[in-house]
This record gives C-alpha cells, sequence and structure tokens, in this order.
C-alpha cells in the first residue's frame, strides 16, 4: 500500500541530496583552486557543478510537487489543494524555496569566473545548504537553535568532500603530475581539518537526536549506525589515498594514479550511498521521542 | 536477487516510523466484532492530519470510507459507506506531522459471522 507514490518521492528526495551536495561541493573546490588549475579544467569543473545545480534544481521542484502524493500515498492527490497548502505553511516551504533560490542562484552565477559570479554563487551555495536546516526534524525540535547550526556545519563540510572527489580524480589523470600533486597537497591540508568537521557535528546532532543507546536499536538509531560505519569505509579509503598513493600521483607514478583515482571513485560511491541512507532515514523515521504533531497555533478543527 | 532488492524495499518503505503514533482505533487492532462496523475511528498521540484510509477485505477489495477531512485534529472518525460481511479487513491510513514527516501504519480486525437467535 502506498508503495508507487513513496519511492518515487524518496527517490527523487536522495537525487537531490546528490545533486545539490555535488553542484555545492564542486563549486567549493572550483572557488578555493581555480588559479592552481589549468583554465579548461577550471571550465569544466565549473560546467559539472552548474549541471549538477540544474540538475538538484528541476528535481528539487519535481519532488516539492510530489510531495502532496506521497503524503496521501497516491498519485492522485498531487494537486489536492489541501495538501499542497500544509506543504507550504508547514517548514518543508520555505526550505524547498531557500534551495531553489540557493540553486537557480549557484547555478547562473557558474557561468565564469568574476567577482561578483563569486559572490552570487556563495549565496546561492549557502542558501542550498541552509535549506537542510530549514525543514525536517530539526525545524521542529525544540533545540533548533543547536542543530541548525550543526546541521549547516555537517552538510556543508560534507559537500566540501564529496564535490572534491570528481575534480581530484580529474587532476590525476591529466596535466603534469606536479601540478596534480600540489593540488592534492593543497586540498589535504584543508581536508583533514574539515572533513572530521562531519563526523564531529553528526555526533552533536546525533546527541540530540538520539538521547538514550536503547534508542539506537530503532531504526533510525540503526540507519545511523549505518551512516557512521559508512563514514568510517570513506575515511579509511581516504587515508589509504593520502598515505600512499597522493604522494605518488605528484611523483608521475602511473600505477599508483591508477590506484589513487580507483580509490577516489570508491569514496565518492560510498558517499552516494550515505546521501541515499540520508533520504531514507528522514524520509521514512524519527527520533523516537521527538513531537511531530501540529502545534497549539495550529488551527486543528473537530472532525466530528 | 531481483526479489531480494524488491522484498528490502517493500520492508523499508512499509515500515514508516510514528513520530505522533495511532494510540487507538474502533475497531481495535486484531478484534472480532459481531456489531455491524459504521465507522473507522483513529485516534492519534497529537494532532496529525490524516490524510488516507484504505479498508480492504480479505481479498483485497476496497471497501467504500468516507474521505479524511482536510483538517488536523488528534480522532478521526470515518464513516464506513458499505455493509461489511463476515470476514477479515485491514485498515491501511496514513498522516502527516507538524513538519510532514509521514506516517502510516495498518490494522486489521475481523467482522464475525451474526449468530441466529
Amino acid at each position: 500500500m502506498f508503495l508507487a507514490a513513496d519511492l518515487a518521492v524518496i527517490s527523487l528526495r536522495a537525487l537531490t541530496f546528490v545533486a545539490l551536495f555535488m553542484a555545492v561541493g564542486t563549486w567549493i573546490f572550483v572557488a578555493l583552486w581555480e588559479r592552481d588549475l589549468a583554465p579548461e579544467q577550471a571550465e569544466r569543473i565549473r560546467n559539472v557543478a552548474r549541471a549538477a545545480a540544474v540538475v538538484a534544481l528541476i528535481v528539487t521542484v519535481i519532488h516539492y510537487v510530489l510531495s502532496p502524493a506521497r503524503m496521501a500515498g497516491s498519485f492522485g492527490s498531487t494537486f489536492d489543494p489541501s495538501l499542497e497548502a500544509l506543504l507550504l505553511q508547514s517548514s518543508s516551504g520555505p526550505a524547498s524555496i531557500a534551495r531553489v533560490v540557493g540553486l537557480a542562484l549557484l547555478a547562473l552565477s557558474l557561468d565564469r569566473a568574476t567577482k561578483l559570479n563569486t559572490i552570487g554563487a556563495g549565496i546561492g551555495a549557502t542558501l542550498a545548504l541552509a535549506s537542510f536546516a530549514f525543514g525536517g526534524h530539526t525545524s521542529i525540535h525544540p533545540l533548533w537553535f543547536v542543530l541548525g547550526p550543526l546541521l549547516l556545519v555537517h552538510v556543508a563540510a560534507a559537500a566540501f568532500w564529496f564535490g572534491a572527489l570528481w575534480p581530484l580524480f580529474a587532476a590525476a589523470g591529466e596535466g603534469p603530475p606536479q601540478r596534480a600533486g600540489l593540488l592534492l597537497e593543497q586540498f589535504t591540508r584543508l581536508a583533514i581539518r574539515i572533513v572530521p568537521l562531519v563526523l564531529l557535528a553528526g555526533v552533536g546532532m546525533s546527541v540530540v537526536f538520539v538521547r538514550s543507546v536503547s534508542e539506537l536499536a530503532t531504526p533510525y538509531g540503526a540507519m545511523l549506525i549505518a551512516k557512521t560505519v559508512g563514514f568510517g569505509g570513506c575515511m579509511a579509503l581516504a587515508g589509504v589515498n593520502k598515505g600512499r598513493f597522493a604522494p605518488a600521483v605528484g611523483a608521475g607514478n602511473e600505477r599508483a594514479t591508477w590506484a589513487f583515482r580507483r580509490i577516489v571513485a570508491a569514496e565518492w560511491a560510498l558517499i552516494v550511498v550515505i546521501l541515499v541512507t540520508t533520504a531514507v532515514m528522514t524520509s521514512l523515521y524519527a527520533p523516537e521521542h521527538l513531537e511531530g504533531a501540529f502545534g497549539a497555533g495550529h488551527s486543528a478543527e473537530p472532525t466530528h | 536477487m531481483r526479489y531480494l532488492f524488491s522484498a528490502v524495499l517493500l520492508a523499508i518503505v512499509s515500515t514508516a516510523a510514528a513520530h505522533t503514533p495511532l494510540t487507538a482505533t474502533v475497531p481495535a487492532a486484531k478484534a472480532t466484532v459481531s456489531a455491524p462496523v459504521k465507522e473507522i475511528v483513529l485516534e492519534f498521540g497529537g494532532d496529525v492530519r490524516l490524510t488516507a484510509v484504505v479498508l480492504t477485505d480479505a481479498q483485497g477489495a476496497n471497501k467504500k470510507v468516507a474521505a479524511a477531512p482536510a483538517t488536523v485534529a488528534k480522532k478521526f472518525a470515518l464513516a464506513v459507506e458499505e455493509d461489511l460481511k463476515p470476514g477479515a479487513y485491514t485498515v491501511n491510513w496514513r498522516a502527516v506531522g507538524a513538519d510532514t514527516h509521514v506516517v502510516s501504519g495498518d490494522f486489521r480486525f475481523t467482522v464475525a459471522a451474526a449468530t441466529p437467535l
């Protein structure tokens, strides 16, 4: 029962996550290291970020339009005015608007590197990331003012990591090895400070959302553990690349470059799995103690 | 492999965990009732918007139930618009909380055959 609408809307949500993180993260990479890239490399990375932003924008809109279908479990309710109104008045309304505006701004600002475009893309990327904190479980939690900033740090650091993988994959396979080596060195220097924030902010949020060890035995807790294990796997892969293959890429070792690129691809795939898990987790499950009822301010008319 | 994948998806999607749980129903879950069932009552732990109620018999045929009202409430009573013959019935329901988080579930009851006087 209700399976088709669930699968469609949750799949769209997962695709939004992947495309949005790709768009924002790839833009962060090109904004940070444009000067260290060959002009055609920078152009290609910017185009990938823009394409991802456009995909995320389109999928966000389709997801929003189809959300009433999932709310009622039937595509026949897609244009139900009362469900559309409920959606718009809920935290999902402002969150979706912020996401659409942010992604549109990002896509429009990625045509070429100018100061104005950098500012526009920065605002767009911030809005797109902040949209995660505007809606969902964070927005209705009594400690939203703690969770909101933590979530923003969590998603920004994750986007930084995820979005850097494709540019690193591409950079390692083309151009002078010295340039790729320098880029990897600079990225690694920043990544070892930023990537742990994904875990730190995630643990901070988990402490607020999951208040007891027994709650880890719930579906929500189990998926949280799965995400943490996935993160650990990504860290292990990144550690192998940092310690073993990245220095050899700069020295022009072809076998090491081949291995480096395969590991980067594996990291990318693992993060996609984590993002899809997050989309499923936050769509289907909620923290045990989180009260999701409408507040007193909402018009609760008697039904009979 | 395909069947395994489908089964896992079905298991994940069909068990949406409750934000605002269903606390009581009439008829009660797993109950056997002898009186005619004229309405389905669902009571939640807090105010929700009930978005769907589907009543099916043991063969999976839908039975007519009044549409869920477009209001937010804790308790909903929906008229059953056709006579329920003796047999097992399943009520699939779906509701939405304040953050538009969807909660859903199902419960079963049995209508007993009337005993002759």
